[in-house]
């Protein structure tokens, strides 16, 4: 464990010194935030509104409670959140396998005293430290923002358990396609058309289809956009959880099985 | 490798490629979709044949070895991974961690879909407002909770067919039916689609009588004392309301399953009280309101059935108030004792100008008689109408908390001579409620959105008549997460979103960039 918190360390240490990453980075919080202000300012617009209603009201709880900052601000800004996390987690891990490549170092790290786990769990663990770093650094607002009222902290902690599951997805598959390569540009576009592709064909199908059709049931299914909604309601489901899990599991046994032939090919 | 080889490498990519993706998006042209996967694995075929030397080479050596077991290693992790999701899929478990546990169905609603005896077609007719994806997803719990719902979206533009042929006449529109019963609503809260779901699921008939003949309030009546409202209530939970005058008749209808008397302004003759006698003793069920003053003689009848009806006014002293009103209106909020009507009910009734209705301290031997409604233990009953001040008179008043509702069961003296009719549900014995108000059903106070008068009073009527359907669930209220944010507030977190922490990651870029030229 220890070696592998020290490749983790190490790898931390090299996302953060590359200029890519606080680009990329940059460009996440600025879209995040800018999402949280256009939210905002359409929250407290509603706000005024009710105020104004409500004075000629019997029952101006009833009103105020149609406003809701939940569904206003946080699911937007999470749910734009997500759909960034497609190109900016490919842009974070792409250069954790490839540059390695590059450079001539993974070989190094091939001979050197380390399982296959450790390696790949290393440097698992150093794209998603990044990643969650940047999503809570990116919604620090939304936290302040509940320091003003009274948040419902179980929704709120089932709309972040489902982008941290969904980072974690997007964290495998992004290292996977970092080991199969060299190149950067390769590593960080495969995975955004995958993760791409993956997002929008839980979009197609209706429910009608999925019931009658085996083909939509499966594609609907292997979508993440359809596994992360009910995140966003405050609803767990079991089915989702799996669901991600195990992808993040596979993406990260494939890694291993990758590295693991860099050994004997 | 050959001009031919990568020629046929790059059709079979694309082949298979584009088979799937128009195998997804076009199902209804799968021939065309496997026609393209044909041709893309016909040019796989053709590349392994080409190179077949090469391969040959590769299969021999060291890395095939090891590949092969690698390919297979893996391909048992993917059909792992796939049977944990099938898995789970099979025994999934949902946490709804919303205040008012809005995407979970309640207890009567699984209560009514677990007895389902035959399969209810729910067909939702979109309106295109946003509101269209919260109804989805209450239709698609109850699909999920019982094999016997079928629930289809139908799309207006896509199948104007299908919306004409469901009798769907509003977009926005829930349109159900089973075997031969059809109904449709537009109310879409989980209330109203599980009542319709009854409704439909059952060739069975609710019917309340409602009496008249002595000046009752009417069902028909819609002025603020009449019960328009509440016809309308118990119409939309499947129940048939009618009138009867017990004075033009020998015996209560046969398909009656409850009769309800509300507020007589005169004395029931003997005949009446003969004929209800007779109904309540072969087992009937019957709802009296009775306000103070006016007890349609009825007060030695209900002796007999173990109830106390006392010519007082209840004067409540503490709980909450309702502004503009006196001490004779009365908001009960916890004083629900244990009974099948008030089981789980904890919301706020309202009530005006109350008498107190009791269990007899010694009812008949077949007679049990519970309290289902009292006030705080600050109120108290004013016995002395006619006294110039009031106020609680220790000896003369009764202190509370007083009950002003309860209910009655009995064991039959006799089977009835003529049986009832299949659908009134008379299972065990006898039934009635007495409520010493009849102002908190009419139109003035019935519909009043903030306190829970119809849930209570549909709890009752389902009571009474056996119908489960009838037991009201209120309203899930979205409470709206609320925050107030001052303008020093505002400006302060629009910096901190898009200048304060985009700044910082750019600025330790820009550090890191600048002390990695320096070296």
């Amino acid at each position: 464990m220890s070696k592998m918190l020290a490749i983790a360390r190490r790898d931390i240490a090299s996302i953060f010194s590359s200029a890519i990453a606080s680009i990329v980075l940059t460009i996440f919080s600025l879209i995040l935030g800018g999402c949280f202000v256009l939210q905002l300012a359409d929250y407290q617009t509603r706000n005024i509104q009710i105020a104004r209603q409500a004075a000629m009201n019997p029952d101006p709880e009833a009103l105020f409670e149609q406003v809701d900052v939940v569904e206003m601000v946080v699911v937007p800004v999470i749910y734009v959140g997500a759909v960034a996390l497609m190109f900016i987690v490919p842009m974070i891990t792409m250069r954790l396998f490839a540059e390695e490549k590059k450079v001539g170092t993974d070989e190094l790290l091939l001979t050197a005293p380390l399982t296959t786990i450790q390696i790949v769990g290393g440097k698992y663990l150093a794209a998603l430290a990044t990643i969650a770093a940047a999503i809570v650094a990116a919604t620090l607002p939304i936290g302040l923002l509940f320091l003003m009222g009274r948040p419902p902290w179980k929704i709120i902690a089932s709309i972040y358990l489902g982008i941290f599951l969904l980072a974690a997805t997007y964290a495998a598959f992004s290292l996977l396609a970092s080991s199969l390569t060299q190149n950067q540009i390769v590593a960080a576009v495969l995975p955004f058309g995958l993760f791409l592709l993956m997002w929008v064909v839980g979009l197609f199908p209706t429910e009608e289809e999925m019931k009658t059709s085996t083909w939509w049931a499966l594609s609907a299914y292997t979508s993440t956009s359809w596994h992360f909604e009910d995140f966003l309601k405050g609803v767990v489901d079991t089915t989702h959880l799996v669901y991600y899990v195990t992808a993040s599991f596979l993406g990260c046994f494939l890694t291993a099985r990758v590295i693991d032939s860099s050994r004997w090919r | 490798m050959s001009r031919a080889s990568i020629a046929c490498l790059a059709v079979a990519g694309l082949g298979i490629v584009v088979g799937l993706g128009w195998r997804t998006l076009r199902p209804l042209e799968s021939a065309a979709a496997y026609s393209i996967m044909g041709v893309g694995g016909a040019a796989l075929l053709a590349f392994l044949w080409l190179e077949r030397k090469e391969i040959a080479g590769l299969a021999s050596g060291r890395s095939a070895r090891y590949g092969g077991n690698a390919l297979a290693y893996s391909l048992i992790v993917i059909a792992l991974v796939f049977v944990a999701n099938w898995v789970a899929v099979q025994h999934k478990k949902t946490f709804d961690l919303t205040e008012d546990k809005l995407f979970t169905l309640t207890e009567p609603t699984l209560k009514i879909l677990s007895g389902l005896t035959r399969d209810v077609d729910v067909a939702f007719v979109p309106s295109g407002d946003p509101s269209d994806a919260t109804v989805e997803d209450v239709l698609k719990l109850y699909q999920q909770s019982s094999p016997r719902v079928k629930v289809a979206i139908v799309d207006p533009m896509k199948e104007p067919r299908k919306v004409e042929q469901l009798g769907v006449r509003a977009l926005g529109t829930i349109a159900l039916s089973s075997g031969t019963q059809k109904t449709s609503i537009t109310a879409t809260g989980e209330e109203a689609i599980t009542n319709a779901i009854h409704k439909v699921s059952t060739d069975k008939v609710v019917k309340a009588y409602f009496v008249e003949g002595q000046g009752e309030r009417s069902p028909e009546e819609q002025s603020e004392h009449g019960l328009s409202y509440l016809k309308t209530l118990l119409g939309n939970k499947s129940l048939t309301v009618a009138t009867c005058n017990l004075s033009t008749l020998s015996d209560v209808p046969r398909d009656a399953s409850l009769l309800v008397i509300v507020d007589p302004q005169r004395p029931l003759g003997e005949h009446e009280i003969s004929v209800l006698k007779k109904y309540l003793d072969e087992g009937g069920r019957a709802l009296l309101m009775l306000d103070p003053t006016r007890d349609g003689g009825l007060t030695a009848f209900l002796a007999g059935y173990g109830i106390e009806l006392h010519e007082d006014l209840v004067v409540e002293q503490g709980g909450a108030i309702l502004q503009g009103t006196g001490p004779e209106t009365i908001i009960v909020s916890e004083g629900y004792p244990f009974h099948p009507i008030t089981d789980h009910f904890a919301y706020n009734t309202l009530y005006h100008v109350v008498r107190s209705v009791l269990p007899a301290e010694k009812p008949p031997a077949t007679v049990t008689v519970k309290p289902l409604v009292q006030t705080t233990p600050q109120s108290y009953a004013e016995r002395d109408l006619t006294a110039p001040e009031a106020g609680y008179t220790e000896g003369t008043d009764r202190k509370g908390p007083v009950p002003f509702a309860v209910a009655a069961t009995w064991t039959p003296a006799a089977p009835p001579a003529a049986p009832p009719a299949e659908s009134t549900n008379r299972s065990d014995g006898g039934r009635m409620v007495v409520i010493g108000d009849a102002d908190w059903a009419d139109n003035s106070i019935l519909p009043v959105p903030q306190f829970a008068n119809a849930p209570l009073l549909t709890n009752m009527v389902g009571w009474l008549s056996e119908t489960e359907a009838l037991i009201s669930i209120p309203a899930k209220k979205t409470k709206g997460a609320h925050v107030v944010v001052s303008a020093n507030a505002g400006i302060a977190l629009v910096i901190l979103a898009v200048i304060v922490i985009p700044g910082a990651f750019a600025v330790t870029g820009g550090l890191t960039w600048l002390r990695r030229r320096k070296l």
